[in-house]
């Protein structure tokens, strides 16, 4: 474990420093798209407080990262080139750029989508499920979307045109979704602390679970992924207060308890384990085949991890398959993967955790020592005697206490 | 089948999924742009060029000598 942890670590340094030197961030060249957001206008040059074009013909345009920097997506900021004419109204919207997990926002990033921004007025309330569509599975997103919009033409609006507008919009903007995954991140963690003193309790670990699944899993579609540690190195702060919850109580499990999200809150490995119950003969498979194929997982996480920081491109690592389940996007290949890791568990216990699983990796490879779990024969993970903590997912059922 | 050899297939061919799906991810842009471009091309040599009796190969050629 000490070898694969230094590895791990030589290959994020060295393809950081190698995406830093290939792949530094390009900002975009706005003034392309300018046609596209205002056909038949010509502007000159970006000028002025806060920096615009225009106006020409009573039309501006201007990138909002230049006016509301600091609106973030689940993943950075959203890009966005708008045109607004001189009555506060948005003749033209188009995405210059974004870091989202595409899963979540191919409908958002669809011009049906964007269209119906052109024609509001700056006054408008741009509020969620009001007068702007909210997606399911994208909120975060959304959110994130609209303020940006609604920020910067009103500021444009009344800096550049000199007129009249609202202040921040009233309303719900920012979802409870933070606070339900808190309640049952701390519900998780309090079930943890009492099942390592009883063992009474050890089915209380199937009542996180099986919300696990409803809230974090098909309610918020927000599990944790590797890419939210990808886009926390790179930088990519997320303004969603959901996005902090989740990375810092991930972090703190991790530290505290090592994979204790595999086995107290992840859905996949929840659906999983719940599939894996079903009464049926599973394969015996040798223990040396079996050790040998779990390395697979950090193999993978060092491959894709090499890939996403070398090209700056967190999509590129994208293989994980509760982000195509609860996002309910995929590509026929994600989906087949998907429903194999699904059915396979009938036969070998939460495969996809044990030899696939990118979070698995990067959790068993920051797990601490703990001799005290010693395993047992009916081990979710089918661990065998005195496993490596790494391959723990802390279910209590084999602590044996001081 | 011996349940190591099962295993042994199952965890070979989600690795090979695995393993398509990066190599999707990274090459979708120019793979989908690719399988596009060559989409337009075949279906105006179906619709135009093979009504005047040429094939393909054909087609290029001329073209090439136009150029």
């Amino acid at each position: 474990m000490k070898r694969l942890r230094i590895a791990a670590l030589i290959i994020t340094i060295a393809s950081l420093t190698a995406g830093f030197f290939f792949s530094p961030e390009k900002r975009i060249d706005e003034s392309a798209y300018l046609n596209e957001v205002a056909p038949e206008v010509n502007f000159g040059e970006k000028k002025g407080m806060p920096p615009h074009y225009g106006p020409e013909s009573g039309i501006t345009a201007f990138n909002t990262y230049d006016i509301v920097p600091s609106i973030r997506g689940y993943a950075g900021p959203i890009r966005l080139l708008i045109a607004l004419n001189s009555r506060g109204d948005i003749t033209g919207i188009r995405i210059l750029e974004h870091r989202e997990t595409k899963n979540y926002v191919q409908y958002m990033l669809s011009h049906e989508y964007l269209k119906q921004f052109t024609g509001k007025n700056v006054n408008d309330p741009f509020e969620i499920d009001k007068d702007i569509d909210a997606i399911s599975r994208a909120t975060e997103s959304v959110q994130a979307l609209t303020k940006t919009v609604r920020e910067s033409s009103r500021k444009v609006a009344s800096q550049v045109y000199g007129l009249e507008v609202k202040g921040p919009a009233g309303g719900k903007q920012s979802g409870i979704g933070w606070i339900l995954y808190l309640l049952l991140f701390l519900a998780a963690v309090i079930f943890y602390f009492v099942t390592r003193k009883t063992k009474v309790l050890l089915r209380s670990r199937d009542i996180c679970l099986v919300p696990g699944i409803a809230v974090i899993g098909v309610y918020l579609a927000t599990p944790f992924s590797i890419l939210h540690i990808f886009n926390l190195v790179l930088l990519r702060m997320s303004s969603s207060a959901l996005w902090y919850v989740i990375v810092i109580s991930a972090l703190i499990s991790i530290a505290i308890a090592g994979r204790f999200y595999c086995g107290w809150l992840c859905p996949f490995g929840a659906l999983a384990e719940f599939i894996g119950r079903i009464p049926s003969r599973k394969w015996e498979i040798a223990p040396e085949t079996d050790e040998r194929w779990r390395r697979l997982k950090y193999f993978l996480l060092c491959l894709i991890t090499a890939v996403v920081f070398t090209t700056r491109h967190t999509e590129y690592g994208n293989y994980e398959t509760y982000i195509t389940l609860f996002s309910f996007h995929g590509n026929a290949l994600t989906w087949s993967l998907v429903a194999l890791m699904l059915i396979i568990n009938v036969r070998v216990e939460r495969f996809w955790c044990r030899y696939l699983c990118p979070v698995a990796a990067f959790t068993g490879l920051l797990s601490r020592k703990d001799r005290r779990y010693i395993s047992r024969k009916d081990c979710p993970m089918a661990n065998k005697h005195n496993p490596l903590i790494s391959e723990c997912i802390r279910c209590n059922k084999c602590y044996i206490g001081k | 089948m011996q349940d190591n050899k099962k295993f042994r297939i199952v965890a070979i061919l989600s690795t090979l999924l695995v393993i398509f799906i990066l190599s999707y991810n990274i090459l979708q842009e120019y793979f989908m742009t690719e399988i596009g471009g060559y989409l337009k091309r075949r279906i105006y040599y179906e619709t135009v060029i093979s009504k005047k009796g040429l094939k393909l190969h054909d087609a290029r050629h001329w073209k090439k000598i136009e150029e």
